[in-house]
């Protein structure tokens, strides 16, 4: 929070004009402490899939497969949409956390549209590289960035699906 | 006297948008309302969009008259909250400038509104209105705010400190999350970065416990877990969704369901500090977790209790913050 010497004290005057009509202000949450210093930022973020999905999800009908879409991904309805519900803008950042099932050679991810225009990836060699894939993603109630996202793989053993963790780390800009 | 400090709060508020001097004022780092550290790191934070109080006349209180939203989307979308009250927005306004600080004691006429949180404006239309029915949004949720320092009085004593956890918007999903108290290494500022670096052997000083109670619905089958990953001083909680379309058995859309009546919750960190804690910086944290396997079966699942079938997402999987999602930075002078 950031706050000036004039409007400190103005907020000042406002509090003590306040205490006439709400009693409840006070300047601790407990007795034995004194809050100092409060950083009023808000730092939700919702993540959205296309209905039905509630994950990312790449389900090929063979172990060889290249530049496999994501389940129910449409040139129009990305697989991951990352929404700022906060007062701050963002940065965001994305690696897989441990290894790429066996066979899997490469995760890529379009962002902002499914041209590929911005496009960022990962092999079976650095999956776990952190990423910047969006530098500012603004708090203005209503933002949002679209992620696309495919993969490719040779002699991926069939199973009833295995999950890897994408981290999506924020950080406040 | 209430209409005054209306106007004074825009006047404010006009100020801090209108030039970029509202820094910190970082001289005096050992008195009292200052901030001990460099918290924003030249982060901008985005204000209120307020206006003055004006009575709504669809939803009968104070609540702002959005552009093109009917009676039949207020009803949807708050209905179940309480109404607003004439000095909403003055309150809202003090609780972002730090002067109302312990939660517990503000009513929930304030902080159950959307409009009490900064990040709220411009969402109505966009997330709610103009819902885009072709994406389902599971995961969503944060503190406001995300910081606070305090000094404590007395070693040996305990404190509350307490923030707003609440849903994200226009979530559709009943997130099943852990949140749990730590003690960091480090304190970070608001990018992330280290501003101090935790006292060693901090875990000796100082034992930390959520006050919450968990959720009814896993309280209800925890004794019969082969394995549990909530902590005795975690939270097991359920947050429900924020906006729902309710279908008739046709599929034909019959309505929308928006913010329950517990969408926030006032978060209350218990933090005991021991007789002998030395003198100097502490930081304390809240982390989120995904509930482990044999819980998230139990929601999905289970004909022994209430549960939420496929709409239960457990939450807390992948996003991760720079910053802890809550960080009290604690002074022992």
């Amino acid at each position: 929070m950031k706050i000036s010497k004039t409007k400190k004290a103005s907020a000042i005057v406002i509090g003590l004009v306040m205490v006439v009509s709400l009693s409840a202000i006070v300047f601790a949450d407990t007795e034995n402490i004194t809050v100092t210093w409060v950083v009023s930022a808000d730092t939700t973020i919702t993540a959205s899939y296309p209905t039905g999905e509630g994950k990312i999800e790449f389900s090929a009908t063979t172990g060889d497969f290249t530049d496999l879409a994501a389940t129910s991904q449409t040139a129009g309805d990305a697989a991951l949409r990352i929404q700022n519900d906060g007062n701050t803008a963002v940065s965001l950042h994305m690696n897989f956390t441990s290894d790429f099932p066996s066979g899997v050679t490469l995760v890529n991810v379009s962002v902002g549209d499914n041209t590929n225009s911005t496009l960022y990836w990962w092999t079976n060699s650095n999956e776990t590289n952190n990423q910047t894939v969006v530098a500012s993603l603004d708090a203005t109630g209503s933002d949002t960035e679209d992620f696309w996202f495919w993969s490719t793989g040779s002699g991926v053993a069939e199973t009833a699906g295995e999950d890897r963790t994408l981290r999506v780390n924020s950080q406040n800009v | 006297m209430v209409v005054i400090a209306i106007i004074i709060t825009f006047g404010v508020v006009a100020v801090k948008w209108e030039n970029n001097t509202d820094r910190y004022n970082l001289d005096n780092l050992d008195g009292l309302d200052v901030p001990r550290y460099d918290y924003m790191s030249n982060v901008e934070l985005v204000g209120f969009n307020l206006s003055n109080p004006v009575y709504n006349n669809f939803t009968g209180d104070y609540r702002p008259v959005y552009p093109n939203i009917t009676q039949e989307q207020y009803d949807w979308y708050f209905g179940m909250l309480p109404s607003m009250p004439k000095d909403f927005f003055s309150i809202a306004q003090l609780v972002y400038d730090g002067l109302i600080t312990d939660y517990d004691r503000l009513s929930e006429v304030y902080y159950l509104q959307p409009e009490f949180y900064p990040g709220w404006w411009g969402t109505l239309e966009d997330r709610f209105a103009n819902y885009d029915s072709s994406r389902w949004t599971p995961e969503g949720y944060g503190c406001y705010p995300l910081i606070k320092q305090i000094t404590v009085k007395e070693k040996g004593t305990k404190a509350v400190v307490t923030t707003y956890f609440k849903t994200g918007y226009a979530t559709n999903s009943y997130q099943g999350l852990i949140i749990r108290p730590y003690l960091p290494e480090h304190a970070r500022d608001i990018r992330g970065d280290v501003i101090f670096d935790q006292p060693s052997n901090a875990d000796r000083y100082i034992s930390l416990n959520i006050l919450n109670p968990d959720d009814p619905v896993y309280e209800s089958f925890k004794d019969g877990l082969m394995y549990d990953n909530v902590g005795d001083s975690d939270w097991m909680t359920i947050l429900k969704p924020t906006h729902q379309i309710l279908f008739d058995e046709y599929g034909e859309k019959t309505g929308e369901v928006g913010f329950p009546s517990d969408w926030v919750r006032v978060l209350q960190l218990e933090i005991t500090f021991s007789s002998d804690i030395p003198s100097g910086d502490y930081v304390v944290a809240l982390k989120v977790d995904p509930p482990c396997f044999e819980i998230n079966q139990e929601y999905y699942y289970s004909n022994e209790h209430p549960y939420y079938g496929w709409l239960y997402y457990p939450g807390g999987q992948f996003f991760r913050q720079n910053t802890p999602h809550f960080q009290v930075i604690v002074h022992i002078p």
